[in-house]
């Protein structure tokens, strides 16, 4: 494999990775659901597995060397990425996959471990972090108590200081001394490394010893009542199970390094004392056997199930359990409760059924760990792809074998959970895996941008006011939902934004987040074209940082991730100078912008919002496009330049000079309250080559002469790039890789890399495509042959779009739709034979494979569809609208098109009884071949809307019993279900095909249930109804057979006699998902049109007088 | 005149004692009628031999006058009578293991009459087995090319790795009884059916005495069906004026037709023509394969490979994409284990060539019988190897049974 496709395939691996992420955190509405359901076919899976030999890393291996196996079928393995620590740069590190990582959960056990112990554990784990780790590792800091369970109060991070603070921090109440609020994502507990101690200092002795002594009498009194330490050992389980539910979620394998004296193995083992045997003894001699504790005696069932469920859970989560018994980290030989071998023992056996070790008697935890680390530094990242993934939720066994290493031993983990559609995006495991994004490679479906430029304000502490702009790409975030849709479903969006500043040490020096609902009949009109922009302020000291934010929406599961560096500067002292990147014009109604609050800056003076001048905001954005001779204004902004005097110059790519910039200063520099100066400049973009360039200002002060220089890199195109310049880049051509759509967005959007006519010269070609589409548009008249207006049409849009349908399409139609919307103003009827004449048209199109003017048909008609909804008079026409949308649904579900799949929906959304919009979508995930949950979802959905839909109740049916068979909860009651559907729809008097399959597959279940009887007995009944009906009797003939029932003959015969008097096979009508109800959908939507030809005609001649007019 | 050759019993003088014995046995079944001049000998079967199944009756007589018949009861029912020579009786005991008379009845044109009658018997078990031949159609080829002088003594049988004697052997032209399938779905309108049903014509037209054939014409219904006739004509016709229409359903037919060969006798052939997989039937593939493997009809599988049809994956609204592979896999797979084979023809022109060949094949197997030596009517399944002694030859014959 040569570098260029290992890359590709590594590109390819980390989106479909973040697909993976972002499916684990999918909502349960069903927007949520389909918003990322595009994913599910191609998912590619990474296996960190590590071979050793005698103990020691096996180097050199290859994809030759494995053989893979998900859920017990061979995989081909795609690629091989290996990670050998030893061996990694600098730069290698910083571009590690998480997957790779190796993650340390620190677990302290505070009920089985005496307060000295714990004490003694914190030690050593503070000296493990800070001497034994690798820099690429993520160190996660998690309690146990079985009064509180697992609680986990720092999730995986590098940051060193924040994992010495939360091991410091154990057993204090949460940090909220900063005032901050608690990071969700809990990366950032809050403090610094001026906070860290000394964890053996006398104050945490003193501590120690207190807690002790109250600790023993706790202590004796559970020993008093064995009972007890059994519930705590079935507390300790269902919380490890709980923690092992968290860390499916986290990609890569987790090390739960548990500090513990253990519990007494008599709870596990049956172990007991000479004393309680001979009790025991006694007390059954003399019969009674009521007093034998047969806990004691055979081990606790309960318990042991319990436990090996635990280990169960872990190992499925890939996490490996590593015990330490801290009673053998104290000095002296002091025992605690559990110590000695009965509270080894218990820590043995969970370490050991998940791969781990028990360290016993070990008072250097380091050099355990150091053992751990050398065993695993080398990682090879197997990746594949399951052709038959689910997003269900369930677990999958993998298989890793060795091939020609005879004294290997693999290391991998047993299985994994396939995503699960259904799962809450608040639940803290996505939670955990939307944290570990932040340092992965991932960046996550959602496009976002960073830009911070701090400002002169002190906020104490010797911290800076840092502005920082989030900026999140609108149609990422929305991914296929659409806008109008969701509102008028009353849909809430949710972004969550998560912003940290990392210093050069790797450690947290700041935090930010915010969760921002969004209602989306009130987001700007280009929302989609531009986005979200979050104004955020970090408090942060003078250094370098590295920025790094996440967006995620909890409904979708979407995720972004963005990184951008920022220099601090000391504050400005006298004679000094400094300048923010000038800044540009925002565009009114394009972003939506949120202004963030930090919690800690409530009641304090926070500066005002820093970029307006005159009333008009300036927009700090990071590369702007600006077109070739466009005059803007520019706004600079600084600090020490009293006397401020400009200049500017144009740099090019490699930062030599392209040309001199012209700045007309508007107006004189003002001083704003909190000492910012600001100037307006006005400036020409010279005449250079469309590309990139960077915009150089210096200011000099013209008395003490002290200068200040900024940058502002900007792409210069030929002409105003539509959206200007603020958009983010259009969804790639293929739109993601979908059926090999090309993106709608990306045509209506135009092509923001490409140099741009000119706006009046487009202006005119759209002005005349008005005309023509209008004169063509005419000939669909009452009396008039349908085909010739229809060829008119197909002939006007071919010469429309010429050799040049990418950049042509878009002004077709818009050409169009304003057409069509001055129509629709004279009589919204007018649209209908326009949505059916398109609709012929898109078929034409498709046929004579023009993908733009298809792409273009298919846009428009969605576009009529909405606006004939949205005008009409009643609920009718949004009835017919959701008719039109289902039935160009139709058209992309025979092609096995996915984008049918937004048609359905939007059909559903506008008429939740379209009937042939349900059964569109279940057919999709049919055809398909799952997931059937979601074939499931829509004919439910159908079902609840319309029971009396026979089609839909069978196909209901069909998949309930598909979905049953897969094992999950609920499966009788499913077959239950089904089976009473089934039933139903023989009950009723219609004789169809639905009659046929519903007795075929009740047939089907009860044979397989082993009610044989019951099964011929209903064929033959059915067959009563349906003499002809060969499916039927091929069935009864087969299972007459099989029970060598003499019948069997019978019906063999009937068969063959049957030759030729079949009429449609029902099972062949079932594999055609055409319904009846589309059929007569489109049928209506034909006759609709017609009928208002006189109304086109008569609007088209209105219309045309008052434009000339 | 002597009803049997003394020369053959002096030979046996150095054994008075069992002379004297076979002399009187033969005395008391043969009945010879020195003076009736009508002398009658049942030649075989031998007196108290086991006999089941067809066997033939071979009876010696001599007369002075010209005899008018000869007739045979068998266990005291009258069964055949015969007015000329050669004196020779064809009839069906039937499988159980019993004693049987044998009487036969020589009567002169002028009225005389003489008669035998003979007893066999039972063969003594202590348990009884009803073990069932299993008869294997072997074809041996060596460089493409089919190996047609073997000799019984060539071959070897294992029965779950268990030697088996062969009981039976024949070599080349066994009749066949054969089932031609013929896809006649949508996919199929236009050339690709008409090649079909050239090549159907031509596989009936290829048929000899006493073969006999069937036609289904399916899509995802049975469009049309003849029953089992040798009368090219009938078939032939059956041929005329077919409609394509609908899909493919593979599975429900196939198992239609094992299901119809299962009343037929001899060597029992499928010949399968598709152009592509089953999209739904009722049946699943592992229907099947049930039936299959619990007959001893060979599958032939010609599927047109111009579409790439038989080795697309694909999805319907019944089944996924693995659970399509599994059904083409599992046809594949059935046709081989019956010992046939799948033809897969790149083009349509080859259709006519597939159909002969088969036929070719058939004519030129090697067909070996055994009883299976560890039968135990537990449903189990048996897998079976043929050999060949002779190097440098591939065998391929059924690769099991289902013991039942």
């Amino acid at each position: 494999m040569n570098l260029e496709m290992r890359h590709l395939i590594r590109l390819a691996a980390w989106t479909l990775l973040a697909a993976l992420a972002a499916a684990a955190s999918a909502a349960p509405a069903a927007e949520a659901a389909d918003s990322f359901r595009e994913e599910t076919t191609s998912l590619l899976v990474e296996v960190p597995v590590e071979v050793t030999d005698g103990g020691q890393p096996v180097r050199g291996l290859t994809a030759a060397n494995f053989e893979l196996f998900d859920n017990g079928r061979a995989q081909e393995i795609l690629a091989v990425d290996v990670v050998d620590l030893a061996r990694l740069s600098q730069d290698e590190r910083l571009e590690l996959p998480v997957a790779a990582r190796r993650h340390f959960l620190l677990l302290f056990d505070r009920s089985f471990t005496t307060p000295k112990s714990f004490e003694k554990a914190r030690e050593a784990a503070y000296a493990f972090v800070q001497k034994d780790l690798e820099p690429t590792d993520l160190v996660a800091v998690a309690t146990f108590s079985t009064r509180e369970g697992v609680k986990v109060p720092l999730a995986f991070t590098p940051d060193r200081t924040q994992v010495l603070l939360a091991i410091q921090r154990l057993g204090e109440a949460a940090a909220d001394a900063a005032g901050i609020k608690p990071d969700p994502l809990r990366i950032y507990i809050g403090g610094d490394k001026r906070q860290l101690r000394d964890p053996g200092d006398d104050e945490t002795s003193t501590r120690a010893e207190v807690q002790e002594q109250a600790m023993e009498v706790s202590r004796r009194e559970q020993q008093q009542a064995n009972t007890a330490g059994r519930r705590e050992v079935k507390i300790l389980s269902d919380s490890m199970r709980g923690l092992a539910g968290l860390m499916k979620e986290v990609h890569g394998r987790k090390h739960v390094v548990f500090f513990s004296e253990g519990f007494d193995s008599a709870l596990l083992l049956g172990g007991q004392n000479d004393e309680q045997v001979e009790q025991n003894y006694q007390a059954a001699a003399l019969g009674e056997l009521w007093k034998v504790d047969s806990d004691a005696v055979f081990g606790n069932r309960s318990t042991l199930s319990a436990l090996d469920q635990l280990t169960d859970a872990l190992r499925k989560s890939d996490c490996t359990l590593h015990s330490v018994d801290v009673a053998g980290l104290r000095a002296g030989g002091e025992i605690g409760p559990g110590a000695g071998k009965r509270g080894k023992d218990g820590l043995f056996l969970m370490a050991r059924d998940t791969g781990g070790e028990l360290f016993e008697n070990f008072n250097d935890l380091g050099a355990a760990m150091n053992e751990l680390l050398e065993r695993t530094s080398v990682t090879y990242l197997l990746s594949y792809r399951p052709e038959d993934l689910d997003f269900d939720g369930k677990y999958r066994k993998l298989k890793v074998k060795l091939k020609n290493v005879p004294d290997g031993r693999i290391v991998h983990r047993p299985g994994y959970f396939a995503p699960d559609a259904k799962k809450s995006g608040d639940d803290f495991g996505t939670l955990l895996a939307s944290g570990q994004q932040l340092f992965d490679r991932r960046k996550g479906e959602v496009e976002m941008r960073l830009l911070a430029l701090p400002l002169q304000q002190d906020m104490g502490a010797e911290r800076r006011y840092v502005p920082t702009f989030v900026e999140v790409g609108g149609a990422s975030f929305l991914g296929p939902r659409h806008l109008g849709m969701a509102a008028r479903a009353g849909q809430q969006l949710r972004a969550d934004i998560f912003l940290y500043a990392f210093d050069q040490e790797g450690s947290i020096a700041d935090f930010f987040s915010q969760a921002i609902s969004l209602d989306p009949a009130k987001l700007p009109p280009a929302f989609d074209k531009h986005g979200l922009r979050l104004y955020a302020p970090l408090l942060l000291p003078a250094g370098e940082y590295t920025l790094r934010a996440l967006v995620r929406d909890p409904a979708s599961g979407r995720t972004g991730v963005a990184a951008a560096s920022v220099e601090v500067g000391e504050k400005v002292a006298e004679g000094q100078a400094a300048l923010l990147p000038p800044m540009l014009p925002e565009t009114a109604d394009q972003w939506l912008m949120v202004r963030g609050r930090r919690k800690d800056l409530e009641g304090r003076t926070e500066p005002d919002y820093p970029f307006s001048f005159s009333s008009q905001i300036y927009a700090p954005v990071a590369e702007p496009g600006i077109a070739e001779g466009e005059r803007l204004p520019l706004l600079v902004a600084g600090w020490g330049l009293q006397n401020l005097r400009l200049s500017a110059v144009l740099l090019d790519e490699k930062g030599a000079e392209a040309a001199p910039l012209q700045l007309a200063m508007s107006g004189n520099a003002t001083v704003t309250a909190a000492g910012m100066i600001q100037q307006l400049a006005g400036f020409t973009v010279p005449q250079v080559a469309p590309g990139g360039y960077r915009i150089e200002i210096q200011g000099r002060d013209a008395q003490d002469g002290v200068a200040a220089r900024a940058f502002l890199p900007i792409e210069v195109f030929a002409a105003a790039p539509a959206g200007r310049q603020l958009a983010f880049a259009a969804p790639p051509a293929n739109g993601g890789g979908r059926d090999g759509d090309v993106g709608l967005t990306a045509m209506a959007a135009g092509p923001a890399s490409k140099p741009a006519e000119d706006q009046a010269t487009i202006e005119k070609t759209v002005s005349g495509l008005r005309d023509q589409y209008r004169q063509a548009l005419g000939s669909l008249r009452p009396g008039e042959n349908p085909q010739k207006a229809l060829d008119r049409l197909e002939q006007f849009e071919l010469a429309a779009l010429g050799d040049d349908g990418e950049s042509k399409a878009p002004r077709l139609g818009r050409a169009e739709l304003e057409v069509a919307r001055r129509l629709a103003a004279s009589d919204v009827e007018t649209l209908l034979p326009l949505l059916q004449a398109h609709q012929e048209l898109y078929l034409r199109h498709k046929t004579e494979r023009r993908p733009w003017l298809e792409l273009h048909s298919r846009q428009l008609l969605v576009d009529l569809a909405t606006l004939y909804a949205e005008g009409g008079r009643s609920e009718g026409s949004k009835v017919v609208a959701s008719r039109a949308l289902s039935s160009l649904g139709g058209y992309l579900l025979a092609d096995g098109r996915s984008a049918c799949l937004d048609l359905f929906e939007k059909a559903a959304a506008l008429d939740p009884r379209n009937e042939a919009a349900y059964l569109g979508l279940a057919a999709y995930h049919e055809k398909r071949g799952g997931p059937y949950d979601s074939a499931l979802e829509a004919l439910q959905r159908l079902v609840a809307q319309r029971p009396e839909s026979r089609e839909g109740r069978l196909r209901l049916a069909i998949n309930l019993l598909r979905v049953a068979k897969t094992g999950n909860i609920g499966e009788k009651a499913k077959q239950k279900n089904a089976a009473e559907l089934f039933r139903a729809l023989l009950e009723a008097p219609e004789n169809d095909w639905v009659t046929s399959l519903a007795a075929q597959e009740l047939a089907r279940f009860e044979f397989g249930a082993g009610r044989r009887g019951e099964a011929v007995a209903l064929l033959e009944k059915t067959l009563d109804r349906r003499p002809d009906d060969q499916e039927l009797m091929v069935q009864l003939t087969f299972y007459y057979d099989r029970l060598e029932n003499a019948q069997v003959n019978r019906w063999l015969d009937k068969v063959a006699r049957s030759a030729g008097e079949a009429g449609e096979a029902p099972r062949g009508r079932y594999n055609q998902w055409q319904s009846e109800a589309l059929a007569r959908d489109r049928s209506e939507l034909q006759d609709g049109a017609r009928q208002r030809l006189p109304i086109l005609d008569r609007a088209l001649a209105t219309t045309q007088t008052q434009e000339g007019r | 005149m002597a009803v049997f050759d003394v020369s053959r019993v002096s030979r046996q003088r150095l054994f008075p004692g069992l002379l004297a014995a076979v002399l009187a046995l033969l005395l008391a079944s043969q009945t010879a009628a020195e003076e009736g001049r009508v002398a009658v000998r049942i030649a075989s079967p031998a007196q108290h031999e086991p006999v089941f199944g067809v066997i033939e009756v071979v009876v010696e007589v001599e007369a002075d006058q010209e005899l008018a018949e000869v007739a045979l009861q068998v266990d005291e029912q009258k069964r055949m009578r015969l007015t000329e020579p050669p004196w020779r009786f064809r009839v069906d005991l039937g499988e159980d293991n019993r004693e049987h008379s044998f009487k036969v009845v020589a009567r002169t044109l002028e009225g005389q009459a003489g008669e035998a009658v003979l007893k066999t018997a039972a063969i003594h078990v202590d348990e009884e087995l009803d073990v069932e031949l299993q008869q294997l159609y072997v074809t041996v080829t060596q460089n493409d090319k089919r190996v047609l002088d073997l000799q019984q003594s060539d071959f070897t049988i294992r029965d779950n790795g268990a030697p088996q004697q062969i009981v039976t052997f024949a070599r080349g032209d066994v009749p066949i009884t054969a089932a031609v399938l013929v896809d006649s779905s949508e996919s199929m309108k236009g050339e690709r059916l008409d090649a079909a049903l050239r090549g159907s014509k031509a596989f009936v037209d290829g048929m000899r005495e006493l073969d006999e054939a069937m036609l289904m014409l399916f899509s995802d219904r049975l469009l049309r069906s003849t029953p089992f006739t040798d009368k090219s004509s009938e078939l032939l016709a059956a041929l005329d004026g077919v409609m394509p229409g609908g899909n493919t359903s593979v599975n429900d037919h196939l198992y239609l037709a094992l299901k119809l060969l299962e009343a037929r006798q001899g060597r029992r052939v499928i010949v399968l023509f598709t152009d592509g997989a089953d999209l739904h039937s009722v049946l699943d593939m592992d229907d099947v394969i049930w039936k299959a493997r619990r007959s001893q009809v060979l599958i032939y599988w010609i599927v047109l490979l111009d579409r790439g049809a038989a080795n697309t994956s694909y999805i319907t609204a019944w089944r996924g994409k693995d659970d399509n592979a599994r059904q083409l896999q599992g046809l594949a797979r059935i046709t081989e284990q019956t010992g046939a084979r799948v033809i897969g023809i790149p083009n349509i022109e080859d259709t006519e060539k597939a159909f002969r060949e088969i036929l070719a094949e058939l004519r030129e197997q090697y067909v070996l019988g055994f009883y299976p030596s560890s039968s135990l009517d537990d449903g189990k399944w048996h897998e079976v190897k043929v050999n060949a002694s002779r190097s440098g030859v591939d065998v391929r014959a059924r690769e099991g049974y289902v013991d039942q």
